[in-house]
């Protein structure tokens, strides 16, 4: 728990990285665009990662925030006002990051106006964040010792303060959470195999496109427990279930057409690939970072979500990193492509160990 | 001629006559998006998932979070199949893209109502909402947006605390008494509720209750037989419920 209220006494001064780089980030790039300076497009580009992981580590800490001063009593309204715009802005820039991750600023002029244009809408989300959570600050008085707030909860508050998570929920979620665990094991071992070049590795890659199918057809299946077809609960057309079986259809069509692929000579496997890769393990690491507990917002059970999704979403950070290192400094590709396989093994690792609370490692009570 | 390691993943052994191999950047990627969707699975909607209109900042939130997302697995998708449509007519490539066209507008139009739809096009509000129906065999009277319920069981006067949508409120958030012929008894905490024992109750009851927002102030009468009622079930001026219970 001390943990937990140092992490949200932490928020204010990590907010300064995200708005110091990710302005100067784009006026650097304007000025590269500009004057057409390769030097400058480098360093914008930096930057706007740079600052782009400091909004990520800004917005779990908010969460930290949230949930103290929520059970301050202060009001909820007004800080989910905040969230929404952290949110709008952290993923602006995870999208921005990839986007940019594709131009330089004399490749492709046009696109990069474009790219400047949308960075200057998240700055503009950006500073209506910081706006707001001053405004939580100097009116509501969130975070301050000693003082009474000038507002307080409502019915409403109270009754999600007072929400708390089923044990059926909170066993769904540990297991799925399991199961994809030991995917990613598989996909490390799956890897590991590959890369050192075992017997029969031609037979063992085309594992790969079926356990996709198969991981499709389960998720399908089991995504969510109280919607179709394990219940009727939740119609499909939920936003929540939607997203799963979108993905879920994705990867039984793809796990389906990369088998296919795999047999036509001549089907080739794009840089373009590899570079998307990159970019899906931080939109990864982003959504573990911004994931936010919306049954039971402000339970411990929520706390140690947060506690998990932190670790989890740096071990996707460095894998996304080593990625784009791989693409970058393509003479060190046995040594990134070891660290990948690594990191996977890492995120397994975590995966299986999760449980929903305080993790095993600041003192809970583990799997 | 023994066949050299291959450099990447991607690439075939020497005999492969050059041939590159989809599927495991395929499988990197849409595994690797196994772990977006499970955090899609809870995108920054309104706290507490419960009824009301969401702010419009959480529903823009809420659409960057899964339009990105979607784009990215589209576009990680396509680049995995472009393969599969080489060489494809182009009348039949149109053709084949008709139906995952229809499919992604549905979708779109779900993602759409399902965030900023809320916030422009807001549903009414439950049954739930100041419904005065007792879910506890007592009576209900609401104040300040909450509803309490009062009920007897023998000699236990029994409160429960909920929000304006019946949505209980754990009584650590809330304390106060019961004033009954004169005399301030404290309610005491239990599981989901308060209660106070009040042996040969009978007459006006009120209850003090003390919520982070200030005070409540509710009065019932109890009748022979347990019988409860609320002597001013819903606080004058305000909005008038959605359905007697």
């Amino acid at each position: 728990m001390e943990f937990s209220r140092f992490l949200a006494s932490v928020h204010p001064a990590l907010v300064h990285f995200p708005i110091a780089l990710l302005f100067a980030a784009v006026a650097l790039d304007l000025y590269a665009l500009a004057r057409r300076d390769e030097r400058a497009g480098w360093a914008g580009q930096a930057l706007l990662v740079a600052g782009t992981v400091g909004a990520m580590f800004s917005f779990v800490t908010g969460g930290f925030a949230e949930i103290w001063a929520a059970r301050a009593y202060l009001p909820q309204d007004p800080m989910e006002q905040h969230e929404g715009l952290a949110t709008l802005t952290s993923w602006s820039f995870i999208g921005l990051v990839a986007f940019r991750s594709f131009l330089t600023p004399t490749s492709n002029p046009r696109l990069f106006r474009l790219y400047l244009l949308l960075a200057g809408l998240g700055l503009v989300a950006l500073g209506a964040t910081g706006m707001q959570g001053g405004r939580l600050v100097y009116e509501y008085a969130a975070g301050v010792q000693g003082v009474k707030p000038p507002f307080m909860a409502t019915a409403e508050d109270l009754a999600v303060l007072s929400q708390s998570n089923t044990p059926d929920e909170l066993y769904y979620s540990e297991i799925m959470h399991h199961i994809f665990g030991w995917m990613v094991l598989a996909l490390a071992a799956w890897l590991l195999y590959q890369d050192l070049g075992l017997p029969h590795v031609d037979r063992i890659r085309a594992l790969g496109p079926v356990a996709l199918t198969a991981g499709g057809i389960f998720l399908m299946i089991f995504s969510d427990f109280d919607s179709w077809p394990l219940s009727d609960l939740k119609p499909v057309t939920d936003r929540e279930v939607l997203a799963h079986k979108v993905i879920a259809t994705l990867m039984i069509l793809v796990g389906a057409g990369a088998s296919l692929a795999r047999r036509q000579v001549g089907g080739q496997v794009s840089r373009l690939q590899n570079h998307l890769i990159a970019v899906l393990a931080l939109a990864g690491s982003g959504i573990l970072f911004t994931h936010v507990h919306t049954t039971a917002p402000y339970s411990d059970t929520a706390m140690g979500v947060y506690f998990h999704h932190m670790t989890l979403g740096t071990a996707a950070l460095v894998a996304g990193g080593v990625k784009m290192l791989d693409l970058s400094i393509p003479e060190g590709h046995r040594l990134w492509s070891r660290l990948w396989i690594f990191m996977l093994f890492l995120i397994s690792a975590l995966l299986l160990m999760y449980n929903e609370g305080i993790p095993w490692y600041l003192g809970g009570p583990g799997v | 001629m023994v066949p050299r390691r291959p450099r990447s993943l991607s690439e075939a052994p020497a005999g492969g006559a050059g041939r590159r191999l989809v599927a495991p950047r395929a499988v990197l990627g849409l595994l690797g998006g196994i772990g977006a969707v499970l955090g899609l699975g809870e995108p920054a909607l309104a706290h507490g998932g419960g009824p009301g209109v969401p702010e419009w900042q959480q529903s823009l939130g809420d659409l960057a979070v899964l339009g990105l997302a979607l784009v990215v697995a589209l576009v990680l998708g396509g680049n995995a199949l472009a393969p599969l449509l080489r060489g494809v007519p182009r009348r039949r490539l149109l053709a084949l893209s008709l139906v995952p066209a229809v499919l992604l507008a549905w979708m779109l139009s779900l993602l759409a109502r399902g965030t900023v739809g809320r916030v422009l096009f807001p549903e009414p509000p439950p049954p739930e909402y100041r419904s005065a129906r007792a879910e506890r065999g007592g009576a209900v009277a609401t104040a300040q947006g909450y509803h309490v319920e009062l009920s007897r069981s023998g000699d236990e006067l029994r409160l429960w605390l909920s929000d304006s949508y019946r949505r209980p409120i754990e009584p650590a958030h809330f304390a106060g008494t019961l004033e009954v012929r004169g005399r301030a008894l404290p309610l005491e905490e239990r599981a989901g509720h308060r209660f106070a024992r009040a042996p040969g109750a009978g007459g006006e009851v009120t209850a003090t209750l003390e919520v982070p927002g200030g005070t409540l102030r509710i009065r019932w009468s109890l009748g022979p037989g347990g019988r409860v009622r609320a002597l001013e079930p819903f606080e004058p001026g305000g909005p008038p419920p959605s359905r007697e219970g």
